[in-house]
C-alpha cells in the first residue's frame, strides 16, 4: 500500500487507521499525529468510524476494501428457535455483541447464520488449532471449500472466510485486517479479565481489527470480568441457560474411576523417586516453611536452579510423574475398555506426549498433539466425524471446544493440570453433544497408591460441582 | 540489375538476420538480468528470513539473570575471568559434535545431563538451547513418507477393530511392505517426522569463545522480548539492518547526529495495545542482524514486570577478563556485485584516496524521506566535510530502474550519484533516468572508472546540514 503525502486519503495499515493529507485541526479529535508515517493515526478498530467520516467529505480510501461475501448457505440443518432468535438479536444490536448458549446448543450455526446475513468477508478466531480444523470443515461444508482459508503456524492462506487462533489473530489483523468486515470470536471467555492480565492481551487483535461487525460466542460468559470484552465486542445480546433449554441437546453421562496397579518394577522406581524427593523436603523443610503450597513450590524450583541436591529432588519428582503417566497397566486397561465398547467412537485424553505416542504406536490409532501437521490433523478430525476412525488420542489439543457428536466414550489416562477442575469438565464436555438416547461414558484410569489418587479426587469434586449446577444430567 | 537486386536482397536478409540476432541477444540479456535480479532478491529474502527465524531463549532461561535497579535493567552476562568457562563450552561443543546423526531429543538430553557439572542449571539450559539453535538438524531419511504411512496404518486398524491382544503389528504390515521395511521397524519409527526426531547434521565450526558471545547475545535478545521502543546505532551494515526491520514489520524513524545515525524502532500500533511490548519479539529478531555490523549499540525501553526501565547494550566481540563478550556474529565485507568490489579496490589505489582527501566508506548512508529508506552502495566523504552517496546500477530493467529513481527522488536534496552501466542496460529506460537530472547521473561502459565518478562527486558533494 502506498500513501501519497500530497493528496488526502485514508487507509488501514499495520493495525492503524491512517489519515493523510488532512491537518489535525480538520480531522476527528481521536486521530493523533504520527511522525513515522507523516500522517494522523488511530487504533485500527476506529477505522469504520474514520471511513464514515471520510466518506462524508469525499476523501478516498486507499485500501483494498473488505469484499462482499454472497456465497449461498448450504447447511441443511434448520436453525432452531434459539439460534434464529440469537442472530436476530445480534443483528438488532448493530451486529455487535456476544451470544451465550450452552455446550451442544449450536453456537456454530449461529455464526454461520451471522456470516450469511451480514454478507461480508469474515475472520473467525478460536482458541486452539484443533478448533481451526473443526471450524474450517464446518465453514467449507456450509459455504464451499473455495471460500475458506486458515491462518496459523505454518499454514497461512487468507480467503473470504479465514479461521485463525487467538495467538495468530494479531498478525492476521495487522496484515490483512482490512479484508474482513466481520469478526467472530469463539469461546470468548478466553478474553476475560484476569488477575495476571495474560488473557486480556489477546484483546490486542480486536483493538487493531478494523471489522465493523463483531460476534462473540461462549457457553461460560465471564460475568463481572467483562469490561474490556464489552468494549471490544459489545454486550451480551442473547443468553440461554441449560435450565431454560429443556429437552436440550446434552447427552446423559456416567463417570467411572478405575484403579490400576503399577508393576513391581514400576513400584520400585516410584518408591525410589518418592524417597529421594521426600527426603530432600524433610531435610530442608521447604514444604512447611512457606506461606502457601504455590509459594513453596516456586521457591523449591528456584532453589533447584542453583543447588544440585534440590535439582536431583526435582528430577526425581518429574521421573515419578512419568512412571505414573506411563504405567503399563493403563495401556492394558485402555485396550480392555476399547474392546468392551467396540461400537463407540472414543477419545483418549493423555497426560503427556510420551503417553499419546506410545498409545498410538501400540494400538495403531491416530493422535493429535501440538506438533501434528495441519494436514494430518484435518484428515484425522474429518475421518472421526465421518466415522472412518474409531478412536483418537489427544494430549491437550482436543480438551476444549472440539467435538465429534458420535464420540460417547472418553478415557482419561492422565491430565496436564494435576486434577484441574476446568480441564476435567472441558474434557467431559467433548462427549456431551446429544445423539438420540446415547449415554456418554467417561473413564478415569488412576494408578493406585500414587499421587494420582489425590488428583482424581479433585477431578471428582469438579464433576460433582458441574453436574449439580450447570449440566444437571449426570447419572 | 539482377546482380544488384540479388545483392540488395542478400544485404536485406543479412540486415534482418542481424536484427533478429540482436533482438535475440537483447531478449537473452533481459532474461539474464531478470534472473539475476530475482536471484539476488531471493538470496536477500532468504538471508533475512534465516536471521529472523532464530528461536529465542525461554523466559525461564533469561529471567534469573535480569536485575532492575533505579529503572535501569542489567543483565548478568556470562563472563570468563579465569578461562574455565570457555573450556567447558568447548567441551559442550565437542560433545555435540560426537552426537552428529543422533536425534534432537537425544542431543538435548545429553546436554541436559551436563547439569551435574554446573552450579546454575538455567545457565546450562540457555547455553544448550543456543547450541541447538546454532546446529543444523534435518528430517531422517524417509520421514516424508510417514504421514501417508500413518494414514494407511490407522485405516487398517479401522478394519481390524477392536484391538485384541497380540495383533499390535498387523495394521502395520501393508504400509511397512510398501516402504520396504519390517512392521516392527515402522511401528518404532512411526513418528520420526516430528521435530524432536530430526537428526543432527552439522555443528557450527565455532569455539567456546564464540559460543559464549552468542549466548550473551541471546540473553540480550530475551530481554528485548519486553521492549516497547528500541534505538539502534551502528557504523555500517545498514542495508541488512533495514531489511531486517522491514521483514519484522516494525516502523522506524532515522535521526542523524553528526556522522552517525540513530534508528528508532517502534511497533506500529503499540501505543494503543493492552500489551505494548507485543512487538518485543520482533525487536529481538533484528538484533542478530545488527550484531553483524561494526560498532553496534542498542538502547531499549523495557516493561519489566509492569515497570518501565531502560536497557543498554553494546557489542563486544573480543571481550576478555571479567567483561563478557556479546555478539560474536560473523562479520564479513559483503559486496552485492563484482562491480562494487572492483570499484572499492580501484578507489583505494587512486590518488583521490591517497592525496585528494576523499574517503570511501561502505557505511551505507541511509537516505530517508516520507517513510521510504534508500541505502546507496557507498558514502564518499572529504576532509572538509563534504559528502556524497554513490549507487552503482549493474544489470537492470526499466522497472528496476524506475523503482530506484523513485527512491532517489524521495531522497530529495541529498547529494547522490547514480552510476549506470549502459552496456548492461535492458530496454529503453533513458526517459526514466532523465527524470533525476543529468548532473547526478553517470553512464559508464563495462565498469565504472573511479576518475569519472569522482569528478561528478566533486561537483555535487555538499556539507550535510541536519
Amino acid at each position: 500500500m502506498q500513501i501519497s503525502a500530497t493528496s488526502s486519503g485514508i487507509a488501514f495499515r499495520a493495525g492503524l487507521a491512517v489519515l493523510v493529507g488532512v491537518s489535525a485541526a480538520d480531522a476527528p479529535e481521536w486521530m493523533h499525529p504520527d511522525a513515522r508515517l507523516d500522517a494522523l493515526v488511530a487504533a485500527g478498530s476506529r477505522y469504520p468510524e474514520l471511513r464514515e467520516w471520510a466518506a462524508s467529505r469525499g476523501i478516498p480510501e486507499v485500501n483494498t476494501v473488505a469484499g462482499a461475501f454472497d456465497a449461498p448457505l448450504l447447511d441443511p440443518r434448520t436453525p432452531r428457535e434459539a439460534q434464529q432468535e440469537a442472530v436476530a438479536r445480534w443483528m438488532a444490536a448493530g451486529s455487535r455483541g456476544t451470544v451465550v448458549l450452552p455446550t451442544g446448543a449450536g453456537k456454530t450455526l449461529v455464526a454461520l447464520l451471522a456470516i450469511h446475513r451480514t454478507g461480508r468477508n469474515a475472520c473467525i478466531v478460536v482458541p486452539t488449532r484443533a478448533l481451526v480444523s473443526q471450524w474450517f470443515t464446518q465453514l467449507a461444508d456450509a459455504f464451499g471449500v473455495e471460500h475458506v482459508g486458515s491462518f496459523y503456524g505454518d499454514e497461512k492462506e487468507v480467503r473470504a472466510l479465514t479461521v485463525t487462533t487467538y495467538n495468530s489473530a494479531f498478525a492476521l489483523m495487522e496484515k490483512y485486517g482490512a479484508r474482513f468486515s466481520l469478526m467472530v470470536c469463539d469461546e470468548v471467555h478466553h478474553l476475560a479479565d484476569s488477575a495476571s492480565g495474560e488473557a486480556r492481551t489477546r484483546m490486542d487483535a480486536l483493538i487493531i481489527a478494523p471489522s465493523v461487525h463483531r460476534l462473540g460466542l461462549t457457553a461460560t460468559y465471564p460475568d463481572g470480568q467483562d469490561t474490556a470484552l464489552v468494549r471490544a465486542l459489545g454486550p451480551v445480546v442473547y443468553r440461554r441457560t441449560i435450565g431454560e433449554m429443556t429437552n436440550v441437546e446434552l447427552a446423559r453421562f456416567a463417570t467411572e474411576r478405575r484403579y490400576v496397579d503399577l508393576t513391581p518394577a514400576e513400584r520400585a522406581r516410584y518408591d525410589s523417586f518418592t524417597d529421594r524427593f521426600d527426603s530432600y523436603a524433610q531435610i530442608t523443610g521447604w514444604r512447611v516453611n512457606a506461606i502457601s503450597p504455590d509459594v513453596a513450590w516456586k521457591g523449591f524450583v528456584a532453589t533447584a536452579r542453583r543447588e544440585p541436591q534440590a535439582r536431583r529432588a526435582l528430577r526425581a519428582f518429574y521421573e515419578r510423574e512419568r512412571v505414573v503417566r506411563m504405567a503399563e497397566a493403563k495401556f492394558e486397561e485402555t485396550s480392555h475398555l476399547l474392546r468392551l465398547f467396540p461400537n463407540e467412537q472414543a477419545v483418549l485424553f493423555c497426560g503427556g506426549t510420551d503417553v499419546a505416542l506410545e498409545l498410538s504406536r501400540r494400538l495403531a490409532i491416530p493422535l493429535i498433539g501440538a506438533s501434528t501437521p495441519a494436514s494430518e490433523r484435518h484428515a484425522i478430525l474429518t475421518a472421526m466425524r465421518d466415522g472412518a476412525l474409531r478412536v483418537v488420542a489427544s494430549v491437550k489439543v482436543l480438551d476444549e471446544g472440539w467435538d465429534v457428536p458420535n464420540a460417547k466414550l472418553g478415557i482419561i489416562l492422565g491430565d496436564t493440570s494435576r486434577g484441574g477442575a476446568r480441564q476435567h469438565t472441558q474434557r467431559l464436555g467433548r462427549l456431551l453433544r446429544r445423539q438420540g438416547d446415547q449415554v456418554a461414558s467417561l473413564f478415569e484410569l488412576v494408578a493406585a497408591g500414587t499421587w494420582e489418587f489425590f488428583a482424581s479426587q479433585k477431578r471428582g469434586a469438579a464433576i460433582r460441582k458441574v453436574a449439580d449446577s450447570q449440566l444437571g444430567f449426570g447419572l | 540489375m539482377l546482380a544488384r537486386a540479388m545483392l540488395a536482397r542478400a544485404m536485406l536478409a543479412r540486415t534482418m538476420l542481424a536484427r533478429a540476432m540482436l533482438a535475440r541477444a537483447m531478449l537473452a540479456r533481459a532474461m539474464l538480468a531478470r534472473a539475476m535480479l530475482a536471484r539476488t532478491m531471493l538470496a536477500r529474502a532468504m538471508l533475512a528470513r534465516a536471521m529472523l527465524a532464530r528461536a529465542m531463549l525461554t523466559r525461564a532461561q533469561v529471567a534469573p539473570f535480569v536485575r532492575v535497579r533505579k529503572q535501569v535493567l542489567d543483565v548478568a552476562y556470562l563472563a570468563d575471568p579465569k578461562g574455565a568457562i570457555v573450556l567447558f563450552l568447548d567441551r559442550l561443543l565437542r560433545l555435540t559434535r560426537k552426537l552428529e546423526g543422533k536425534s534432537l531429543d537425544v542431543v538435548a538430553e545429553a546436554l541436559r545431563r551436563q547439569e551435574r557439572r554446573v552450579r546454575d542449571a538455567s545457565r546450562l539450559a540457555g547455553i544448550s538451547r543456543t547450541i541447538l539453535e546454532w546446529c543444523d538438524f534435518v528430517a531422517p531419511v524417509g520421514a516424508e513418507h510417514l504421514e501417508g504411512a500413518r494414514q494407511q496404518v490407522f485405516a487398517a486398524r479401522g478394519t481390524m477393530w477392536p484391538p485384541v491382544s497380540g495383533d499390535g503389528l498387523r495394521p502395520y504390515e501393508n504400509a511397512a511392505a510398501l516402504l520396504g521395511i519390517a512392521p516392527a521397524e515402522l511401528q518404532r519409527t512411526l513418528y520420526n517426522d516430528r521435530p524432536g526426531a530430526r537428526q543432527l547434521r552439522r555443528v557450527p565450526d565455532a569455539d567456546g569463545r564464540a559460543l559464549l558471545a552468542r549466548y550473551n547475545l541471546e540473553l540480550a535478545r530475551g530481554v528485548l522480548r519486553d521492549a516497547t521502543r528500541v534505538v539502534l546505532q551502528t557504523r555500517g551494515g545498514w542495508r541488512d539492518v533495514f531489511r531486517a526491520v522491514k521483514a519484522a514489520g516494525l516502523m522506524h524513524e532515522l535521526v542523524r547526529e553528526g556522522k552517525r545515525y540513530r534508528l528508532i524502532l517502534t511497533g506500529p500500533a503499540s501505543a494503543y495495545l493492552i500489551r505494548p511490548q507485543r512487538y518485543g519479539v520482533r525487536f529481538a529478531r533484528v538484533l542478530p542482524v545488527l550484531a553483524r555490523s561494526p560498532g553496534w549499540r542498542v538502547q531499549a525501553d523495557i516493561l519489566h514486570n509492569g515497570n518501565a526501565c531502560v536497557f543498554q547494550l553494546r557489542g563486544r566481540t573480543r571481550a576478555t577478563g571479567s567483561t563478557a563478550p556479546i555478539g560474536g556474529e560473523p562479520r564479513r565485507e559483503r559486496f552485492d556485485s563484482a562491480w562494487e568490489r572492483q570499484f572499492v579496490r580501484d578507489f583505494r589505489r587512486s590518488s583521490w584516496a591517497t592525496s585528494e582527501g576523499w574517503h570511501l566508506t561502505r557505511e551505507r548512508t541511509p537516505l530517508s524521506a516520507g517513510g521510504a529508506v534508500f541505502l546507496p552502495d557507498f558514502t564518499l566523504r572529504h576532509d572538509d566535510g563534504r559528502e556524497a552517496a554513490v549507487e552503482l546500477v549493474g544489470f537492470w530493467t526499466p522497472e528496476y530502474l524506475a523503482s530506484k529513481v523513485a527512491k532517489v527522488r524521495a531522497a530529495g536534496r541529498v547529494p547522490l550519484v547514480l552510476v549506470v552501466a549502459r552496456a548492461l542496460a535492458v530496454g529503453d529506460a533513458e526517459s526514466v533516468l532523465n527524470e533525476i537530472g543529468g548532473e547526478r547521473l553517470l553512464w559508464c561502459g563495462q565498469h565504472p572508472r573511479v576518475g569519472d565518478v569522482m569528478r561528478l562527486v566533486e561537483r555535487v558533494a555538499a556539507v550535510w546540514r541536519g
